[in-house]
């Protein structure tokens, strides 16, 4: 009896100090199973993601049989390092918008993410008809601070002047009517940083657009009491948000698949969570 | 005048121009106030500005890489850096100015280079994390104090609610603000809502504190205290 009391406390006792390379092969083999298994989750909308949707949906249905359009502004702020999560949301957006002919304009102060986001406009845009100039238009990469973004938003063709392409902003049609921000109703800002808050600050308050934020996980938390307060109107929170957004339109890609994997990854925490505690617990009443 | 008192001064006249420009209306007494009608010039000026960091940048990222390749001190990554710079740069450009006209050997090399190679790079080093945040988290997370319960209680709770396993584990629930999505919704809307506001105005104050010191010249920073030695 004593020596299986020694051999449980001993089990127990390794159970809560696993080594760590063993941990990273038991993730890679929950993220790896769906892959062979087929798993399929429903994905549930919650209203943050919503917002955005809706939001979209507000500027589409306010441009219907105007002779000028407003733009919504989507900001790339996002590189390859966050792309798991501010892909799907880029991709998502764009989507939506090319789909129900809302035109935006991308723009972006990291040097990766207007090139991708560009790249995803002209691979959806054929599918609806949508032209380049017309429909959507890209301005890259801007160096842009606070500054800049005064300036931007008081003055937009002025600021811009030219697109990637160098074309002069006069001679695309897509932006006639565009003076200021006030010509802008939505602001999408997909970042992996805290950049929507200069937009709030500094130029919400002038120019009462609505703004919806793609955030990555890990900062999505510290953006509900802007949900709260009515200064954001939706909020996309990492991978999860593109999924859901992807459910709203009916297109499951990149992040719904994503999300299974990272069911499986956050179901592989939670159990090895809960080992490391009954481990301690059996051991905490052992040394009792 | 030091050179200390200019970057004093030009700071003082940067921000007042910006703070005057917000609190004055667009005309007082009939007269019109002009300073509006600089910012769009100011804020390009700055980026012009911005581009001269951005050569800065360039200028010590090369200049350290060369003295490492001269003087033998970890002369590989030095080769493997001058090596990769060398192909983005000739791709590159020669994609972005060509366009279509580029061999398809060039829009190849380009695929390879930044596609291929940086792209996955960078999205992997970034992904490397989630292996010590699984690490961490077995480690830490243990119910030592009832705080530290309840702490693991919440992260259970959010973490399982936000991805699409937790709403199946807890559908049989008949209660629906008891299911996980609902209740990590819950837990993130209110509770961590408020302290997050509480955050956010502690840290806003701070910032109008450090920004008034910066504005006045009362911050003694790296530049300053190093002056004179």
């Amino acid at each position: 009896m004593a020596h299986r009391e020694n051999t449980n406390q001993g089990f127990w006792q390794r159970a809560q100090t696993i080594d760590r390379r063993y941990l990273f092969v038991l993730l890679v083999v929950a993220v790896a199973l769906p892959s062979f298994v087929r798993i399929s989750i429903p994905v549930h909308v919650f209203d943050d993601t919503m917002g955005v949707y809706r939001s979209i949906e507000g500027v589409a249905r306010a441009n219907t049989g105007k002779r000028y359009r407003k733009m919504v502004l989507v900001m790339c702020d996002w590189g390859p390092g966050s792309k798991g999560e501010n892909w799907p949301q880029t991709e998502s957006v764009i989507h939506h918008m090319l789909r129900r002919g809302v035109p935006f304009m991308i723009m972006g102060i990291d040097t990766v993410g207007p090139t991708l986001a560009e790249g995803m406009a002209e691979r959806i845009a054929p599918r609806y008809g949508r032209r380049y100039g017309i429909d959507w238009v890209s301005f890259g990469f801007r160096y842009f601070g606070d500054p800049q973004l005064l300036s931007f938003v008081k003055d937009i063709p002025g600021f811009v002047q030219r697109d990637i392409h160098g074309t002069p902003v006069a001679k695309l049609p897509v932006m006639a009517g565009i003076h200021d921000m006030s010509d802008v109703p939505l602001l999408i800002d997909v970042a992996a940083g805290p950049e929507v808050d200069r937009w709030i600050r500094l130029a919400q308050p002038t120019y009462r657009f609505k703004a919806a934020f793609g955030a990555t996980a890990v900062m999505a938390p510290a953006y509900y009491p802007y949900l709260d307060s009515g200064q954001l109107s939706g909020l996309l929170v990492g991978m999860r948000g593109g999924a859901e957004y992807e459910e709203l339109l009916g297109a499951p890609g990149q992040a719904t698949q994503g999300m299974t994997l990272q069911s499986m990854a956050h179901l592989l925490v939670a159990a090895l969570v809960i080992l490391g505690n009954i481990g301690y617990v059996v051991g905490r009443r052992a040394r009792r | 005048m030091t050179p200390r008192r200019i970057i004093a001064t030009v700071t003082f006249l940067a921000g007042l121009f910006y703070f005057l420009e917000y609190m004055l209306p667009a005309r007082i007494a009939g007269v019109t106030v002009p300073l509006s009608q600089w910012r769009v010039g100011l804020g390009n000026f700055m980026a012009v500005l911005g581009a001269f960091a951005i050569g800065m940048g360039w200028f010590h990222l090369l200049r350290g890489q060369w003295r490492n390749l001269v003087t033998g001190q970890d002369r590989s990554s030095s080769i493997g850096f001058f090596c990769a710079l060398a192909a983005i740069l000739y791709f590159g450009f020669r994609n972005e100015l060509e366009g279509a006209k580029a061999p398809a050997w060039v829009h190849m090399g380009f695929d390879l280079t930044f596609n291929y190679v940086f792209m996955p790079l960078v999205a992997t080093v970034f992904s490397l994390l989630a292996f010590y945040i699984v690490s961490a988290a077995y480690r830490a997370f243990r119910i030592r104090t009832w705080e530290a319960t309840l702490l693991m209680g919440a992260a259970f709770i959010v973490m399982l609610g936000q991805v699409p396993v937790g709403g199946w584990l807890t559908a049989w629930v008949p209660v629906k603000w008891l299911q996980l999505p609902y209740l990590g919704a819950w837990l993130l809307g209110v509770p961590n809502s408020a302290a997050q506001r509480a955050i956010g105005f502690g840290a806003a104050v701070g910032a109008l504190a450090i920004s008034l010191r910066i504005w006045l010249n009362l911050e003694r920073g790296a530049f300053f205290s190093t002056e004179g030695k």
